[in-house]
């Protein structure tokens, strides 16, 4: 799967971007220019979904797959496609396309959570029913060993009976539409008082896949879990563990910030001195800012003219390459502006 | 207190009937005041030396442990007895975690803490307002420089342990010579000591070493073995790479065996998964460095084989303490080859920074003008990411009085002076460690009773071997028959194990 991941982004972005700006993508690093790319080239879906993915594996993926004639490699850093490529990329497709359910955008954060609180609410659950209130927590975080303190006392009153049933069909309806080794990949994560949940390492060399499908397999089945949670109704256990209260908005926390001056009528240039940072950074705020929020504000820092030009452009050219982008508008139209009307057109 | 009185609570908090040797003594001596040092060998129950304590005395223990594996095991191993008023304080935890935990300190019994977080005033100030009835140093030889760890942190304990007013201090340890006992006890300065040393040899733990002509034999001889005695069983690796091949090629060889790897380059989670798996004994064999095993408290390990000799007496002692903790027959096997002379000694060299390196950082500081953090980014990034040099550096400019309360001071010595005193304490320290690794081969090439001379440089006399002695005296591998464990758990589809995890073929109500 971690394969089919790589070359739908190299085909999406079709050498406009490097490599590492999928890196980036998938770990939700530089948050700024990443969030911009991944909308840019809509694959918002799978943002953040590797977080611990290490920059060495990551690398020799790609050099896999440009020795094995897949992609193209040029000095850089950019890549595309080649024939033999796209067409085992569309073989994967076959395989994968309808399974894949990543929604990085919103679960990028929540959805780690949720796992965790799954995991921990598993184990807790059948060693209550067992009767054994002593045993080593699964997941060490405090935060998450408290989250799952408070779900197990809301449901105190019940039977551990029924929620074990509860949450064997919910998981099972889940499951069932994936193929036999996808859903035992799942639960094999698991952990109860019958058997402690398998390391990734395990999991790999049981199926036989590498430690990077385990990692975003798993990742694609949660996303799937919380997106039924959130999109109906029918998980009402499973949905006790998603942590509502937070929804994640793609947003670096110091844009954040940036955005709380803004709607104090602060200009750019206030805002860099009082937060002590370079203009360009606040503007990478705005554009952040710009992507998720509706009816933003441009006026301030582009004018009417400026927009319907840069626009225009952006209509007539296929390339989301900047300099390809300036290159056709007036000299005083900046990277910046350019950014933002693409952040508010996309 | 009498004695009826100190194994009622035994019994009552921890379930034992019965003290082992040498735990009575010292609670008692602890009870009464007395500041105390003792040496007990691994896995006999030093923690019931200040757990029990802290049950019984009013206030709070603070327990000084040097890693942190060792001390959230021992929480939630005391968590999941049914004791809940403990902490432990580390750098793992979230500031807000930490302001909390800070905040309620008051309503703790036991406070485990790294020698780092003892370092900040707020926590000292913090600790000064709580009544510590007892101070603990686990792990105590990190105290002394030619301790087989030593830890730079240790050496402020003494000044921290005033700081608090000098409570009753317990230092703790399973392995230190004479000279190293000394040294611990020179460093603490303590007036009016008290010092138990108990023999540290366990006549369970048969000791063989097996001489090898090439990797191969080695292999193969490990292979059979694995096929042959189907008991809980620790391997251990010099090379994080060479526990995951091992693991693969057992697997292959021996499908029926559940056999993993474990060392400090997996993430937590999955290092936590591998402890538990090996615990509930869905493992049977895990392959591991020495990354694996502090803290472990698994009583039916009857098989501990060294795949690479070991680099110190200490180290090797500690480990194969993990066998046998019930008491029952037990083997350590050490596979000896030509190479393993070699290896360690390249490992020893690298726990070192070397001239250079030092040369680098102090040109950064001399010449660069780095901050602190500067410096140690950069420290940290030129090591990969491994911390050991730095800390090794910041401890040596501390002592040397170039570094004070994270600021840099260097009109107080010039840079080659630095450099110079710096070159010559790792000089010493790979003398002192090679010799160590010397002692250790030794060992291997041994003509008369293993046991005698392994425990020769920290004890007088030898306990009895209770069933076979060493392949010098008494062993034959023909005459240890332990019994087997069963297996469990056949493969199924997923949809079986989900149903078998989750209802474990029982219905209990709640
Ligand atoms: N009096 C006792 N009776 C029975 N079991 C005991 C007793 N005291 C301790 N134990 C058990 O012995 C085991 C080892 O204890 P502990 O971890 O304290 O050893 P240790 O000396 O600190 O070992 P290490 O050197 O590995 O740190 C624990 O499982 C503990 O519960
Ligand atoms: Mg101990
Ligand atoms: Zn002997």
């Amino acid at each position: 799967m971690f394969t089919y991941i790589v070359l739908d982004c190299i085909q999406k972005i079709s050498g406009e971007r490097t490599v590492y700006n999928i890196y980036h993508l998938l770990t939700a690093k530089k948050a700024t220019q990443t969030i911009q790319d991944s909308n840019l080239f809509e694959l918002t879906g799978y943002y953040g979904i590797d977080k611990s993915l290490r920059r060495e594996d990551y690398d020799l993926v790609i050099q896999s797959l440009a020795e094995q004639g897949y992609i193209q490699l040029h000095q850089d850093q950019t890549a595309i496609l080649l024939q033999k490529g796209e067409s085992y990329l569309q073989k994967l497709e076959g395989e994968f396309q309808a399974i894949i359910c990543f929604d990085g955008t919103r679960f990028h954060q929540s959805g780690q959570q949720f796992a965790n609180h799954l995991l921990l609410f598993v184990q807790t659950l059948t060693y209550m029913h067992q009767k054994q209130t002593h045993f080593i927590p699964i997941i060490e975080d405090a935060a998450t060993q408290q989250y799952v303190k408070q779900v197990w006392y809301h449901y105190r009153q019940q039977a551990s009976t029924i929620l074990l049933k509860t949450l064997y069909r919910e998981l099972y309806q889940l499951l069932n539409k994936y193929p036999a080794d996808m859903a035992g990949l799942f639960v094999d994560h698991l952990t109860t008082r019958e058997r402690v949940g398998l390391s990734t390492y395990q999991i790999a060399e049981k199926y036989k896949l590498s430690l990077l499908d385990v990692s975003v397999s798993y990742t694609n089945i949660i996303h799937d879990i919380c997106r039924h949670i959130l999109d109906t109704d029918n998980m009402s256990l499973l949905s006790s563990l998603y942590p509502h209260r937070q929804p994640s908005v793609m947003i670096s926390e110091s844009a954040k910030q940036t955005q709380r001056l803004l709607s104090k009528n602060l200009s750019m240039a206030e805002i860099a001195a009082m937060r002590k940072l370079k203009i360009n950074t606040v503007m990478d705020h705005i554009i952040e800012i710009a992507y998720i929020t509706n009816n933003f504000h441009w006026q301030p820092y582009v004018s009417d003219i400026q927009y319907q030009q840069i626009k225009q452009v952006l209509q007539q050219l296929t390339s989301r390459k900047l300099k390809n982008i300036k290159e056709r508008l007036p000299e005083e139209i900046s990277y910046f502006q350019i950014q933002l009307v693409m952040a508010l057109e996309k | 207190m009498s004695e009826i009185n100190l194994e009622a609570y035994l019994k009552q908090y921890f379930g034992f009937s019965r003290f082992r040797q040498g735990q009575k003594e010292i609670i008692e001596s602890v009870l009464s005041k007395q500041h105390v040092f003792a040496v007990l060998p691994t896995g006999t129950g030093k923690s019931i030396c200040y757990q029990l304590p802290a049950m019984m005395l009013p206030g709070a223990v603070v327990v000084i442990s040097p890693l942190l594996s060792l001390m959230t095991d021992q929480v939630k191993q005391l968590k999941s007895q049914g004791i809940k008023r403990v902490v432990a304080l580390n750098s793992m935890l979230t500031p807000r975690e930490r302001d909390s935990h800070l905040a309620n300190l008051h309503h703790y019994k036991l406070i485990y803490m790294s020698p780092e977080m003892l370092q900040s005033k707020r926590m000292i100030r913090r600790l000064q307002q709580l009544t510590i009835s007892l101070f603990v140093i686990d792990e105590a030889h990190c105290i002394s420089q030619w301790g087989h760890e030593f830890r730079p942190d240790y050496l402020r304990l003494k000044q921290i342990h005033q700081l608090l007013d000098s409570p009753p201090l317990l230092a703790l340890t399973a392995t230190a010579t004479p000279e190293v006992q000394d040294d611990i006890i020179e460093a603490l300065a303590l007036e009016k000591l008290r010092k138990f040393v108990y023999p540290m040899d366990k006549p369970n733990i048969a000791l063989v070493v097996e001489q090898v002509d090439t990797i191969r034999e080695k292999e193969e001889r490990l292979i059979r073995l694995m096929e042959q005695y189907h008991i809980p069983t620790l391997i251990y690796f010099s090379s994080r790479k060479e526990t995951s091949r091992m693991a693969a090629l057992l697997q292959e060889q021996i499908p029926n065996r559940r056999i993993a790897f474990y060392h400090g380059g997996l993430d937590h989670q999955d290092r936590l998964l591998i402890q538990q798996q090996f615990m509930q004994n869905q493992l049977e064999v895990v392959c591991c460095t020495n990354a694996f095993g502090m803290g472990i408290n698994k009583k039916d390990i009857q098989f501990v084989i060294h795949y690479h000799a070991p680099s110190q007496i200490e180290a090797f002692i500690q480990e194969i303490g993990r066998s046998g903790r019930n008491g029952q027959e037990s083997v350590s096997l050490v596979f000896f080859h030509e190479s393993d002379r070699i290896i360690p000694q390249r490992l020893l060299e690298s726990e070192l920074p070397t001239g250079e390196w030092v040369q680098f950082a102090l040109n950064c500081l001399y010449q660069e003008d780095y901050s602190y953090e500067q410096l140690k980014e950069i420290c940290l990034l030129t090591a990969d990411g491994n911390e050991v040099y730095w800390r090794f550096l910041q401890f040596q400019l501390e002592r040397l009085g170039v570094l004070q309360e994270n600021t840099f001071y260097v009109q107080q010595m010039p840079q080659n002076k630095v450099q110079q005193q710096i070159e010559q304490l790792i000089a010493k320290r790979l003398q002192y460690k090679t010799a160590k690794l010397e002692e250790m081969l030794e060992w291997l090439y041994t003509n008369s009773c293993r046991r005698q001379q392994l425990f020769k440089p920290f004890q007088e006399t030898l306990q009895p071997s209770a069933y076979m002695c060493c392949d010098h005296c008494d062993f034959s591998w023909t005459d240890w028959q332990p019994s087997p464990h069963e297996q469990t758990a056949q493969e199924q589809d997923w949809l079986q194990t989900l149903m078998r995890i989750l209802y474990q073929g029982d219905t209990n109500e709640k």
